[in-house]
């Protein structure tokens, strides 16, 4: 009898057990949507096991799977401000190739797929990180907001932000080497930074990069609407520190003019370090780990202005810094501490320095100590439409800005003082070595992604300001016989940055940080290779 | 109807002078540039520019004139706001007070007008009012940038009686809120410290390990706490496991300084017990 009666329970659980097995085997796919155009389609907080899909349009759901042709996970959207759509996948595998389908259907629509980031502190599986930065890029949406109708980007910058974007483009399709991200350094939508500059400017543009890779930000000045003086009507010149404070167009003061900055409602920034760093309870400022790299966003246009906010905004990034263990360290910002470009002169200090600019002197004297002491390796800045790469630079910052305003200047440059001795000439040579040295940080100034200044302020010629003491000597070349024989040809030999249109790209590995600024024909004109 | 004047005037001034308006110019170029312009045709739109302009220089006698002149040719409500900015530039803090109470009637849902009203409350020693006004200004924000509560706590510690514990409710607020430990569990903890509430600021630092990866230096930090509540054995330990993770870290300048404060700390302790 008992014999008999383990037997029934045998068979019986036997039977659950194959039931189990084949109820797994026939699972019904809940992907059994349409794929659905979308307005904008692009990637946010992609980590190592979660990614933000974001849309506009009517779509309520994704699918993501593993095999494009038997997409199983069903994820739904939610709205969001900006009349967005956000479906957060998580879940997910490190380093692992996903496709997706907005309208959750079953297969993926060719290349709309991403690749998770590596698990934090492992290398990725073709142990490198590529980074590509653009900075200042958003000419391509200069006109219809326009109420200037004597310029406009037709006239000026049409074609430029996108030619950058194809010499990146050229680069990598040569070395076989897709971006891993893209981030963007500010002034991403000219001339307001509202809804219509972002879809023209970024969305429309970078249509095929945003559908595979995280895109990143940092605040730009002309990313604040025409302009926070409540009453000052120009863009860009915003002297605010509350993003509420975004006006469009308006009149003095007029309430109601005032809405919130729309690139808030747009990007979907870590605020409690969804992607690898510590907490920072705003997307104005965040991190993320990436790889071998950490990079670190700060707010140089909003919450520097204000003395506490920038102060909280400090004691994050000493935590932040504090608790990073990766091999290199990126940092970003809008206003360079650094720069002599044709409308933004770092020199100014903090009295003579238009209003609109005092954020670039108190990154400096505040925010450059940190970098030296916590171990950043480059920090990159838009603002300046030109290129500049400084030496590998350190102590150059007033500690007393008030008595003593010049320290930091251009002026007050000193190359055996200020700069790691790492056998530099003098002369900017490309393909530059540089042995990593820790307190010493290399600052690049790259907001030429969507126009290169070759006039400004009165200056007709590049060499009137394109002069600061601590960025290394570029060749002067305008033409491209002079970029690629890295020599001039017109008489002019030197000047210490670039007025060409361009990007960077980064690729980093445990022991190598390799620099680029390529040109529209995909051409590096500066390189420095920083190891280990 | 007025206000569509005054738009349709800003945008020919828009067209009519574009390229100057984009320069990046400084304040008192930008101010030469507006005189010019109201010498040919005077607007409200342009004397509200000119007067933010002065505002921004230091000047407010002129700035002061300029609003004036605005409120003349267009709504004077919306200038409220300026007019309170620089009443509290000049330290006339109760007119500051009563402009910014007039623009708040007209407009009550804009924070920043909170924030700067409660700076006046705060300047006119009304620490109750100020702190209301900061709350305000939370409550019409997803995400307050974590400096405002900062200075909100700041004004709680230093002015109201039991103010620290009040600005620890604060603060817990703003946690809650932001979603995350950081700086304001930092400045909970100093409070703490300061109140000698030292198991409370070890729970706290026990709430930001694990935002900050317990990390070396979180690690020497909670072990200074544990110093202080005489807890020297778990100190040790912290101390011990710091210096283990910062010696495999790169060696930036901050982990080399910290490396003197351990052994400093271990030196303190050792002598004690001894």
């Amino acid at each position: 009898m008992r014999n008999k009666l383990s037997a029934i329970a045998a068979a019986a659980l036997t039977t659950l057990v194959l039931a189990g097995c084949n109820s797994s085997n026939t699972t019904v796919s809940a992907c059994t949507g349409t794929e659905t155009s979308t307005e904008r389609l692009f990637l946010q907080e992609l980590s190592d096991n979660s990614v933000i899909i974001k849309w506009k349009g009517t779509a309520t759901s994704v699918c993501v799977g593993t095999d494009a042709s038997n997409l199983t996970k069903l994820v739904a959207a939610t709205t969001t401000a900006g009349d967005h759509k956000e479906a957060k996948v998580t879940g997910l595998l490190a380093d692992t190739k996903y496709y997706y389908s907005v309208g959750a259907a079953s297969t993926a629509p060719s290349s709309q797929e991403f690749k998770t980031a590596p698990t934090t502190g492992y290398p990725k599986d073709d142990n490198n990180t590529r980074i590509w930065i653009v900075g200042d890029s958003g000419s391509a949406g200069y006109t219809h907001t326009d109420a200037d109708a004597t310029v406009t980007s037709t006239t000026h910058y049409l074609g430029v932000a996108d030619g950058v974007r194809l010499g990146m483009e050229t680069f990598t399709k040569a070395d076989g080497e897709p971006i891993d991200m893209m981030l963007m350094l500010g002034d991403n939508a000219y001339n307001n930074g509202d809804e219509q500059n972002y879809q023209a400017a970024v969305f429309d543009l970078y249509k095929s990069e945003l559908k595979n890779v995280g895109l990143w930000s940092t605040i730009g000045n002309h990313e604040m609407g025409v302009g926070s003086y409540a009453g000052g009507f120009y863009g860009g010149v915003s002297t605010e520190s509350d993003p509420n404070k975004y006006i469009v167009d308006g009149v003095a003061g007029i309430a109601g003019t005032y809405s919130s900055i729309p690139y808030l409602d747009i990007f979907s920034m870590p605020t409690a370090g969804e992607a690898g760093g510590v907490a920072s309870g705003t997307e104005q400022y965040y991190s993320f780990n990436y790889g071998a790299v950490h990079v670190v966003s700060l707010d140089s246009q909003l919450t520097a202005r204000d003395a506490t906010q920038r102060a909280t905004m400090k004691d994050w990034l000493i935590s932040d810094l504090s608790a990073n263990t990766s091999d290199w360290t990126v940092v970003i910002f809008h206003h360079p501490p650094y720069s002599k470009g044709a409308n933004h002169d770092s020199d100014a200090d903090s009295a003579t320095a238009p209003i609109f600019d005092q954020p670039i002197v108190n990154m400096r004297n505040e925010f450059v100590p940190i970098f030296q002491q916590y171990g950043v390796d480059m920090v990159l800045n838009g603002h300046s439409h030109s290129y500049e790469r400084s030496y590998y630079l350190t102590n150059l910052y007033s500690t007393d800005p008030v008595n003593n305003p010049t320290a930091g200047d251009s002026d007050s440059f000193d190359v055996t003082v200020n700069t790691a001795d790492n056998g530099y000439t003098g002369r900017s040579e490309i393909n530059q070595e540089y042995t990593e040295t820790d307190g010493y940080v290399i600052y690049s100034t790259a907001g030429n992604g969507g126009k290169a200044d070759t006039k400004g302020g009165g200056m007709n010629d590049v060499t009137e300001w394109l002069n600061h003491k601590a960025m290394v000597e570029q060749p002067f070349r305008t033409t491209v016989a002079e970029q690629v024989s890295e020599t001039s040809t017109d008489g002019v030999d030197h000047t210490n940055g670039l007025a060409i249109p361009g990007s960077v790209l980064i690729d980093a590995n445990a022991s190598r940080l390799e620099v680029r600024m390529l040109d529209k024909d995909g051409i590096a004109l500066d390189k420095f290779v920083v190891n280990k | 109807m007025k206000q569509l004047f005054t738009l349709i005037l800003f945008i020919s001034i828009y067209i009519i002078f574009p390229q100057d308006l984009k320069a990046h110019l400084g304040v008192h170029d930008q101010i030469a540039l507006l005189d010019g312009k109201l010498s040919k045709k005077e607007t409200y739109s342009l004397y509200a520019q000119r007067a933010n302009l002065n505002f921004e220089g230091g000047d407010y006698k002129n700035a002061l004139h300029d609003l004036d002149e605005a409120s003349k040719r267009g709504a004077k409500e919306p200038l409220f706001y300026q007019y309170a900015r620089i009443y509290a530039a000049q330290n006339d803090y109760q007119k500051a007070l009563q402009t910014y109470n007039e623009f708040i009637k007209f407009n009550p849902n804009i924070p920043q007008a909170y924030q700067e009203r409660a700076k006046v409350y705060n300047e006119l020693k009304q620490y109750e009012k100020s702190i209301k006004d900061y709350e305000k200004s939370f409550k019409l924000q997803n995400r307050p940038n974590p400096g405002y509560f900062i200075q909100a706590a700041d004004i709680l510690v230093n002015n109201i009686k039991n103010g620290k514990n009040k600005a620890l409710g604060l603060l817990d607020k703003g946690i809650f809120q932001l979603r995350n430990q950081g700086v304001l569990q930092e400045k909970a903890i100093e409070i703490e410290i300061s109140l000698g509430n030292f198991e409370n600021a070890i729970k706290r630092m026990i709430f930001l390990g694990t935002e900050q990866k317990e990390n070396p230096f979180w690690r020497v930090n909670y072990a200074k706490i544990l110093q202080k509540a005489n807890r020297n054995d778990e100190c040790l330990k912290q101390l011990n496991l710091a210096l283990k993770d910062a010696n495999s870290r790169k060696q930036i300048p901050a982990i080399k300084e910290l490396l003197i404060t351990i052994k400093s700390i271990q030196n303190e302790l050792n002598k004690k017990q001894i």
